[in-house]
């Protein structure tokens, strides 16, 4: 490759910065401030405390619960999911896919944004911390949140607790966390605004959920 | 130097330098000289002194110590002293202050790096920097205070661990050189303090009782 060549290529990576995008109303907060405060509150697996099975499971204070020698003496491996360890398990890749379809921005500081979404250094979950310092607007987190409830598996009561619970985990956390919401901060994967998206989970619910006369369903034409 | 090493040397000077950044009061002081006076103040693991176990927890001499003859004949157990406690969990919690921009790590040189991820913050206070970084030590002093808020509530190790680490950092810092003459540029994009909301320092201050008014 040549000098000009590598020096176009790299100059590619100065790439035109969203300066439109504003993060919804609520605080800003850093990837690295959540995942300290979660993994202060909860555990990724704790052993069983006094209280029967279920009761262990609805714990909120840790992912999995070594139930192996209560329940199986042969058993000494593996750990169960908590209901709010089982919501975590499908929100983490949900967050994912949001974060690289742009339904929510990820924002750091800085001019630098990389060529491809898939170069974004995206932490594993919310537990992970980010060597790239990233920052979430919690409202949009709220709504992603939201999003995998509905998306997810609506009936299951277990499915829902566990939402209930990461939600209000959740809650806790945000409000342990510092606000950067004043400081410049740019979005590096060019989120898509929410205006220009349609049929989200979030839609489809309200739709669902709608009264059938606000549809027009239910009413009688005027003669 | 080869072409290569020119062209990506000049490169990195496109990169906008913040020269808005100004260090609150107070001795800048290096990443290096920090480190060299905490290893030679506070050595690693240690043997124990003495016979009494909490007196051995307390020591301030050392982050571990190593009970093997006491405890147990036929291994060794070494278990974290109340400092050690508190410099393990302040030294991932620094880190993240650094990366998210709740205090500066300066520099010397011209060049920032694009990414965060590229700036080579070392493991803890311990380690040396490689890159000679400095850091203000009011800011530091802020982010220790702002660990005590988020670490410590209602460990009452940790929050000894925090005191004897506060003491020691005081002592390291008037210790050290000050640097704070000289032309340091941030390497980090420290975000203005005025700029953050809910810190652990105002969520604190929110909680502690207001002095009646008279």
């Amino acid at each position: 490759m040549s000098h000009r060549e590598e020096f176009n290529q790299k100059l590619k990576g100065f790439k035109k910065i969203d300066k439109g995008y504003k993060p919804p109303a609520g605080p800003v907060v850093s990837w690295n401030d959540i995942a300290w405060h979660f993994k202060m509150m909860v555990s990724n697996n704790d052993a069983k405390s006094a209280g029967g099975k279920r009761k262990n499971l609805e714990r909120t204070d840790t992912l999995g619960v070594h139930l192996a020698s209560a329940y199986n003496v042969y058993d000494t491996g593996g750990a169960s999911l908590t209901k709010l360890g089982q919501f975590f398990e499908t929100f983490s890749p949900y967050l994912k896919d949001a974060i690289l379809d742009g339904r929510m921005a990820l924002l750091q500081r800085g001019d630098f944004i990389p060529e491809k979404v898939s170069d974004i250094d995206l932490p594993k979950d919310l537990r992970t911390s980010s060597a790239a310092g990233y920052y979430l607007s919690s409202a949009e987190l709220k709504r992603v949140i939201e999003e995998c409830k509905i998306d997810g598996a609506p009936q299951d009561e277990d499915f829902n607790q566990g939402y209930g619970q990461f939600n209000e985990v959740m809650d806790t956390v945000l409000s342990k966390c510092t606000d950067y919401s004043a400081a410049q901060l740019t979005p590096v994967n060019r989120p898509i605004p929410q205006e220009k998206l349609r049929n989200t989970p979030v839609q489809r619910h309200r739709d669902a959920t709608r009264p059938k006369f606000l549809n027009g369903g239910g009413r009688r034409e005027c003669m | 130097m080869s072409h290569r090493e020119e062209f990506n040397q000049k490169l990195k000077k496109l990169k906008k330098i913040d020269k808005g950044y100004k260090p609150p009061a107070g001795p800048v002081v290096s990443w290096n000289d920090i480190a060299r006076h905490f290893s030679s103040l506070v050595v690693d693991t240690g043997a124990k002194s003495g016979r009494d176990k909490e007196k051995n927890l307390r020591r301030t001499d050392v982050l571990s110590v190593d009970f093997s003859n006491m405890f147990d004949v036929f291994g060794r157990l070494s278990l974290p002293t109340k400092l050690g406690l508190f410099f393990e969990a302040f030294s991932p919690y620094l880190k993240n202050a650094i990366i998210d921009g709740r205090i500066a790590l300066l520099q010397e040189g011209g060049s920032v790096p694009e990414k965060m991820s590229d700036i080579d913050v070392p493991e803890n206070l311990r380690t040396p920097s490689k890159e000679d970084y400095y850091l203000s030590s009011t800011e530091l002093k802020r982010v220790l205070k702002e660990a005590d808020i988020d670490l410590v509530t209602m460990d009452s190790d940790l929050d000894h661990g925090y005191l004897q680490f506060s003491q020691l950092m005081d002592l390291i810092v008037a210790k050290s050189t000050d640097y704070r003459a000289l032309e340091l540029i941030p390497v980090n994009r420290p975000v203005p303090q005025d700029k953050l909301q809910n810190t652990p320092i105002q969520r604190h201050r929110s909680t502690q009782p207001r002095s009646p008014v008279v």
